[in-house]
Order: C-alpha cells, then structure tokens, then sequence
C-alpha cells in the first residue's frame, strides 16, 4: 500500500500538524462559498495557487485538473449565464421561455455568477491535493481521530484512499496478462467491443479484491484490529507556533468572510 | 512441561461443502516445542493454521466442532483479536498481510490495537526490527520490500505483539532461495533464542528435518502421523502415499535399503548420512 498522492518535500505546509491543515481547508471552503462576486473567488484562487508554490508541488498538476474539468465548467457556466435570475441585461437571445424560467436575455449578472461558480469548483479541486499532497496517510488518520472520528472509520477511510495505486498496478497487470493471451484489444474498437473487453479486466479485478479483502480481514484481525481496548498511538502531533498562526489566520478570515458578506461585499 | 496448546477433536467443514477440511484432529503443545505440520496440498493444513486464533470458523464461517485452547483461552470464547495477544499469525502471501503505509506503521499496527504503552512499542519496534534484521527500514514501504523482506516484517509485525505462539502458514512457499533462507533462519531464533513455541507448515523438509522438534502429517483433513522428524521421516511408504517428499538423504537412503544395504536408522540430515555412508564404506 502506497501514501497516494503524497509529494514528500520540506516545505511550510508539510510541517504544519495535519490537523491545521484540514481547519485551513475547510476555512477556505467556507470562504469560497462566501462569496459570489468572482474577484473575490480569483483572489482566493491565488492564494491557494500561491501555497502550491510555496510547498514546492507541481504546478503543472493544476493545470491536469483544469483539462478533466473543463467540459464541466463550460456546462455550469452556460447554464448559469442562462437561467440567473439578474437585472442588467446584456443580451437577448430568445423571447422569454417561461416553462423553462428562461428570461430571453443573458445577464451580466448570470455571466458573473456563472463564472463564480466555475471558479469556487476550481479552488475546491486545488485545495484538495494541497491536503493530500502534504500529508501522509498516516497522519491524516491520526488527526481525524484526533477530532474524535471513530478510529475504525478514520482506518478504513485513509487505507481504502492508499489502496488505490495497489489496484491500479493489479488492473495493468491483468491487462498485460490479458493481452498475452489475446484476449481483447483494449485500445481500438467501437464502444460495445472496447466495453467487452474491459469486462475482461474487471472479472478478475473484482474477485480479486474479494479474495484479497478476506485474506486482509484475517490478517488485520490477526493483529487485533478491533480489540476491545483503549488503542494507543505510536504517531504523535504537536501544534507549534506556525499551527498557532494559521489556526487564527483561519478563524480571522472566517470572522472577516461573514463581516464583508454583512456588508454587502463580494457579492453579485 | 505445561501444554501451550490444546486441540481436541476438531471437525471443521467450509461453507457449502459437506466433505470436512478438517477431520476429527487432536494433539497438544508444550511450551516452547518447533511444530512443523506437513501434508500435501489441499490437506487442511491452511485450515488449522486458522483454527489457532479462531479465525475458522469466525472469518470463515461453516461448522466446526471440537475446541482449540491456546494459553488457556478458548477460540470459541474469545474472539480474534484477544487471541491475537497470544498467537501470532503469519500467512502465506506476504504482500496481502501488509496494509500500513511504512514498515514502522505496519509493525506499530497490532501493539496500539493491543494498547501498549507508546514506549513500549517503540521499544517492541525496535527490537522486533532488529530480531529480523531490518534495522533502518522504519520508513520504507512495505509494498516495495523484496519477498522475504516483507514476510520478515509480517513476523516483526505479530513478534512485536509479543504472542506465545506464532503460527506461520507456508512463509516461504512464494520466496527466492535467499529470502527463504534468511526467513527459515530468523523463524528457527525464534524458537531457539527467544523460546518462543513455533507452530509451521513447510514443504521443506530438509529445514524441518533438521530444526523441529516434532512433524504433524496432514492427509486428507486427519492426522496421520504425530512424532519426531526421526520417527516420521523414516516411514517411506507413508509419506509417499501422502505424496510428501521427504529429505533427499532420506529419499537416498529408502533406495540403498531397497539395495540390500544393512540401513537401520533412516538418516535425517546430510550430517547424519555422511557419517552413515562412511560407515558403510568402511564396514
């Protein structure tokens, strides 16, 4: 089993405690929802594009995540532009369409909303990995039971996560397995023949993993996964100084969030 | 000497089949004693491995009768992970058992379920580590250890727990000559130097012949045969109706007597047929 997704480096994020971490992403996911204005999410955006930066990840994934997104951003904001209810009207491109609750007009503030909402989704797809990115596995499970998530759940959640490259590597191999043997051409073909031949991937993958997930049941039973006692950790963690910091930098701009939304501010 | 483990009569069949893996086996176990259990594939020796700490029938389902006690604990009473604290279990396929994101994690697992005091397991980690010769490995993933370097962290991993008994399930059959010997030598000190009583199914023969203290003969679900690796490995006929291949100096010697050479007692170890085989020269 692999720590997915972690990019060992030394860096500020990747000394804060795991648990300042999750409390900063969850304070920048409140904030994003916050606001509707799209400045205020870009300059969000940056912030969070900054603290890549900052803990030496590779850039270049950001711009991985905005390929698979871009069809998805598109579809949002299309239908955002059409159907926000606002009052500057840019554009008319229909006689209204009440059925559908369409104006017949794209307004300037639907343009704004949509581009928004596109943008919170993109912080949100970039906060993620930063978590991930500069965790161990380890020690994300050690703070979500620090926070009082059940040892059982916070165990199988952070083990499933790390079972992901295992059953990638599996599914290559029956693949090449599969290959030598001619069965299937996973590449060429229309849909139904590419569909057929993935299935022959996916028996073995699937049984697999049952007959792995029994062995794994004994072997964590084994070494008394689930006794009846206090568990103890081995792992430690510690708030310093800079955890400090961030924990009030978070609650500030949570209590500065609400205030400038009072205010009517970063608002469409 | 007291008895470690108590098996008496156990029947056991899986679910959905009505032919028992198990059949009707009893036998005790003193402290301390090496056990090696032999028998053909598909025999139920798996099965029995998975007896010890109770995970037949509980993980397994299917109907068992008969009771297992190991240091004083009954399988049916107690449920996995108490008995964990007295057997250790090491099965067959070395990746599998291995689920934590470094060999530290991974060895550290059972001690904090078992609730030690965290000085303690850094203590039990590291002597367990250094017991199997992986000291500054803490931090590597298991996944990307060599085969015998993983099945060596599975015996740190249940060593560390401090079990009475440690049960091993085939540990070597999917390793390299290498990574079996260094495995094989870590699980004789095991029973040597820490004293503790080593439950192990082997198709090595010749590693049993010369470090059991006692063979157990599994055929078919039933005991067969129960006695020194002396005693056992000299009935030829049977073993070779179990389809078990006994060591080559055995097999070596079973031929010369068939020869007509005056063979009384089977030699176990190529020490012993050395000194045999002059012998005959000479006589």
């Amino acid at each position: 089993m692999a720590d997915v997704g972690y990019i060992n480096q030394d860096s500020f994020l990747h000394r804060l405690d795991a648990r300042t971490k999750l409390i900063l992403m969850l304070a920048i996911l409140v904030v994003v929802l916050v606001f509707t204005d799209p400045i205020y999410v870009i300059a969000i955006l940056f912030l969070v594009l900054g603290a890549w930066k900052l803990a030496k990840l590779p850039l270049n994934m950001v711009g991985d995540i905005f390929k698979y997104f871009t069809g998805i951003a598109v579809i949002i904001f299309v239908l955002q532009a059409f159907f926000y209810p606002g009052e500057t009207n840019l554009l008319q491109i229909s006689n209204p369409i009440p059925a559908i609750g369409f104006s017949g007009y794209i307004t300037l503030q639907g343009v704004m909303y949509g581009l928004a909402l596109v943008l919170r989704l993109v912080v949100i797809m970039t906060v993620a990995p930063l978590l991930v990115m500069t965790t161990p596995m380890s020690d994300l499970m050690l703070a979500l039971v620090k926070f009082k998530v059940p040892y059982r759940f916070a165990f199988i959640l952070t083990t499933a996560m790390s079972l992901f490259p295992s059953i990638q590597n599996r599914a290559e191999l029956i693949q090449q397995a599969q290959l030598c043997r001619g069965v299937g051409d996973f590449e060429s073909g229309n849909f139904f023949v590419r569909l057929r031949a993935s299935a022959s991937i996916l028996t073995p993958l699937i049984l697999g993993a049952f007959r792995d997930s029994q062995i794994l049941d004994v072997a964590m039973s084994s070494r008394a996964f689930g006794a009846p006692i206090q568990r103890t950790f081995l792992l430690e963690s510690h708030f310093r100084q800079a955890d400090y910091i961030f924990l009030a930098g978070s609650c500030l701009s949570l209590v500065g969030a609400v205030i400038l939304r009072i205010m009517h501010l970063g608002v469409v | 000497m007291q008895n470690i483990i108590e098996v008496a009569n156990i029947t056991y069949a899986y679910p959905r089949t009505d032919i028992p893996a198990l059949n009707n086996i009893s036998f005790s176990v003193p402290q301390g004693q090496f056990v090696a259990i032999i028998g053909p594939t598909g025999a139920g020796k798996s099965t029995l491995c998975y007896c010890f700490n109770g995970a037949v029938p509980r993980l397994f389902g299917g109907e068992m009768s008969g009771s297992v006690v190991v240091a004083g604990k009954d399988t049916y009473e107690n449920e996995i992970p108490v008995m964990a604290q007295h057997v250790g279990l090491v099965v067959q396929n070395a990746r599998n058992q291995l689920f934590n994101v470094n060999v530290q994690c991974e060895i550290a697992f059972g001690c904090e379920n078992l609730g030690f005091p965290r000085q303690k397991i850094i203590q039990n980690l590291h002597d367990a580590l250094t017991f199997v010769g992986l000291q500054g490995y803490e931090n590597r993933q298991p996944t990307a250890l060599s085969g015998g370097q993983q099945q060596r962290v599975a015996i740190a991993c249940v060593l560390a727990m401090e079990p009475d008994v440690l049960v091993l399930d085939e540990p070597t059959s999917e390793l390299d000559p290498i990574g079996s010997e260094q495995v094989m030598e870590t699980i004789t000190r095991l029973n040597r130097s820490l004293g503790k009583t080593v439950i192990l199914v082997s198709h090595d023969t010749e590693f049993i012949a010369q470090f059991a203290d006692r063979v157990l003969v599994i055929n078919d679900g039933s005991l067969v045969l129960d006695g020194s690796p002396r005693e056992v490995f000299s009935k030829a006929d049977l073993l070779s109706s179990c389809r078990i291949r006994p060591p080559q100096v055995c097999q070596l010697s079973y031929e010369l007597r068939k020869k007509g050479f005056p063979i009384t007692d089977i030699p176990i170890t190529i020490d012993e047929a050395v000194t045999l085989y002059e012998g005959l020269q000479h006589g």
